[in-house]
């Protein structure tokens, strides 16, 4: 039997380099994922369909309600994820700033905040913006809280979590190194975690710490990867998060060590079961937290299968590095996109109308999906809707089983 | 103009309210309140009398705060300019992140101190714990007295005075003489803030590479070395 052409080039890499392959964008093809479930739209034995282009159907998400005094407004569930500002070229960032100021979806600055003329966009289209609190503060300081719709507390991401990394002396250019308050010709470095969070009690008080700054106006949201799903969430519950988004192991992913990568974490079809436990058994709901599941989401479709599995959002960001260049992809990766490479060629305003364009499709897939199952707002929408096609889906989802129609016995009790 | 609070919003609002209205103001009878003092980016001198708790004068920019009394963790966490002066002892993570301005600790920190800092000053006129700036890359720290383990871990810049003994150095950190320069920066700093010690008996700690992470790159084949940030 041949062995496959990537095991090969695996070992090659390391046998040569003494190094892992690097890969871009997570891994696609882990199980199980969206595509293990389908939407069982209504017809006569369940409610009525609406009418998509005749009803008004709600989809807006707000966070913060009630728990800030400026909560954050979206008219669809659909959040821009946290990119880095050494992941994404300048024109891609800007880019992605117009989009937002379009969609009124905050664009996520990532770590190491907002360059200058990146400021100066955002103030002159007043768009949203949520900055990022990292394990690693670059570009971060108390007016980059001020100026945030939201904060997000970075805890872990996608399928690196807890991954801590150098920052290569001459990786970034210097205009850049400045900017990240780095001194010139050092090595820098990305700790795995907070150095000041070591308990829940702990995050606690950064919620404190940034409230406090941010005048208790702005929602704060804790982004986790996928570790111990059901007790991190509860802890991020139990510290005051406003919102949590999951970022799962579909998500992220810009020069990672692959094996690592595909190896680590679960799905957002596995993981979400216990995150929405999570949030049941923290009252979550009713205390107005939101949960938003970031990973493997490219359609409207994708993001109404983990709503109805009991998501309030979803955030994106490899259709959204996509859309900025979906004329120039090559092996899988947008031209012009991530950082080193040359942008010259990405034009801001076109590659911000695509991206517009992908997510209004996107939100108006969404609305007709729940049109078909019956339901006026997202709100109404319950895992009835679905169907797992597989067992395993069925297995680590607790989704009737499509053909077999009830669900697996080990979900009976 | 005086005003009775009990609660950190309060407090802080209080300060915030007093800030347009005077640059010196002081506060007292503070009781392990969290996150007072915070993300100050005036020129102000604000006086603080009582026990602080965690984050005292986190990611200030501007302000000279003084706390008469003992602080908890994380002392001027992420600031970047200004500067704290504590009178007596406080928890570890003081200066963590740090990329400006100057902290001054009169008592030990209970911990490390400085951990991932860029810039700026922190000394403590007491001992220190394990860590002390463990991965930072720029800024200085002075320690009077002793230092526990592990000291500058793996430090990519920036420079480590110690006056008194310590258990073990960080990995990636180097044990040089002081030179002229040194002596000079630590005797203005004794002086001005009134520390009774002498530069001569300092060892100054450094970076042994300041790239150790490129330098592992340096047997990469260089197709591969863009793979790598």
């Amino acid at each position: 039997m041949k062995i496959p052409d990537h095991i090969v080039d695996e070992v090659r890499q390391r046998s040569l380099t003494s190094n892992p392959r690097m890969a871009t964008f997570a891994h696609q093809e882990r199980h199980p994922n969206l595509d293990e479930i389908t939407i069982m739209p209504t017809q006569l034995n369940g409610p009525r369909a609406r009418d998509f282009h005749t009803e008004v159907i709600a989809t807006d998400l707000v966070i913060g309600e009630g728990r800030c005094s400026k909560p954050l407004s979206l008219d669809f569930p659909i959040m821009f994820g946290g990119m880095s500002i050494w992941d994404l070229t300048q024109n891609a960032r800007m880019a992605l700033i117009k989009a937002s100021s379009g969609l009124f979806i905050p664009f996520n600055a990532g770590a190491g905040g907002l360059r200058v003329p990146e400021r100066n966009a955002i103030k002159e289209m007043d768009a949203p913006i949520i900055h990022q609190w990292t394990p690693a503060r670059l570009g971060m300081d108390a007016d980059a809280l001020r100026e945030s719709s939201a904060v997000e507390i970075q805890l872990g991401r996608g399928m690196v979590t807890s991954l801590g990394s150098p920052i290569y002396k001459g990786s970034m250019d210097l205009e850049l190194t400045e900017h990240l308050g780095l001194p010139p010709a050092v090595d820098g470095y990305r700790p795995p975690r907070h150095l000041d969070i070591e308990s829940p009690k702990d995050l606690k008080k950064v919620i404190t710490l940034i409230r406090e700054i941010t005048s208790y106006d702005i929602p704060i949201i804790v982004k986790i990867g996928t570790a111990n799903v059901y007790g991190d969430i509860r802890y991020c519950v139990k510290a005051g998060a406003d919102a949590v988004v999951l970022d799962t192991s579909e998500a992220g992913g810009y020069k990672y060590p692959q094996a690592i990568g595909n190896g680590i974490g679960l799905t957002s079809l596995a993981a979400i079961t216990p995150a929405v436990q999570a949030f049941t058994d923290t009252n979550a709901k009713g205390d107005n937290v939101k949960l938003i599941i970031s990973g493997g989401v490219i359609t409207g479709v994708d993001a109404f299968k983990l709503l109805a599995l009991g998501a309030d959002g979803v955030a994106i960001g490899r259709g959204l590095c996509l859309a900025l260049n979906s004329d120039e992809v090559e092996d899988g990766i947008p031209q012009g996109v991530f950082y080193g490479t040359d942008d010259k060629t990405l034009d801001v305003d076109f590659s911000a109308q695509n991206v517009i364009n992908y997510v209004r499709s996107m939100a108006t897939e969404l609305a007709h999906v729940t049109a078909m199952t019956g339901n006026s707002s997202l709100e109404t929408v319950t895992k009835d809707c679905l169907r797992a096609v597989t067992y395993n889906a069925a297995a680590v989802t607790g989704l009737k089983l499509a053909g077999y129609e009830r669900n697996l016995l080990m979900w009976e009790h | 103009m005086e005003e009775k609070v009990s609660k950190t919003p309060d407090i802080n609002r209080a300060i915030a309210l007093q800030m347009k209205q005077s640059k010196k103001i002081k506060i007292s009878g503070l009781k392990s309140h969290d996150a007072i003092a915070v993300g100050i980016d005036a020129e102000i001198e604000l006086t603080v009398e009582g026990e602080a708790g965690d984050y005292f004068g986190a990611l200030n920019s501007g302000a000279i705060v003084k706390l008469n009394g003992n602080g908890g963790r994380f002392v001027g966490d992420s600031m970047t300019g200004g500067g704290i002066i504590v009178t007596g002892f406080i928890g570890g993570g003081a200066g963590d992140y740090m990329k400006g301005g100057i902290i001054v600790v009169k008592g030990n920190v209970k911990g490390a101190c400085g951990r991932m800092m860029a810039g700026g000053v922190i000394i403590v006129d007491g001992n220190v714990g394990d860590n002390v700036g463990l991965n930072m890359c720029g800024g200085d720290i002075i320690v009077i007295g002793d230092a526990a383990g592990a000291i500058g871990n793996y430090m990519t810049g920036g420079r480590i005075y110690i006056g008194g003994e310590h258990a073990s150095l960080g990995l990636n950190t180097t044990i040089t003489d002081l030179d002229m320069q040194d002596v000079n920066l630590l005797d203005t700093y004794f002086n001005h803030y009134g520390i009774s010690s002498h530069s001569t008996i300092f060892k100054k700690i450094v970076p042994t590479s300041a790239t150790p992470f490129s330098d592992e790159l340096e047997n990469v084949d260089d197709s591969h070395k863009g793979d790598r940030l």
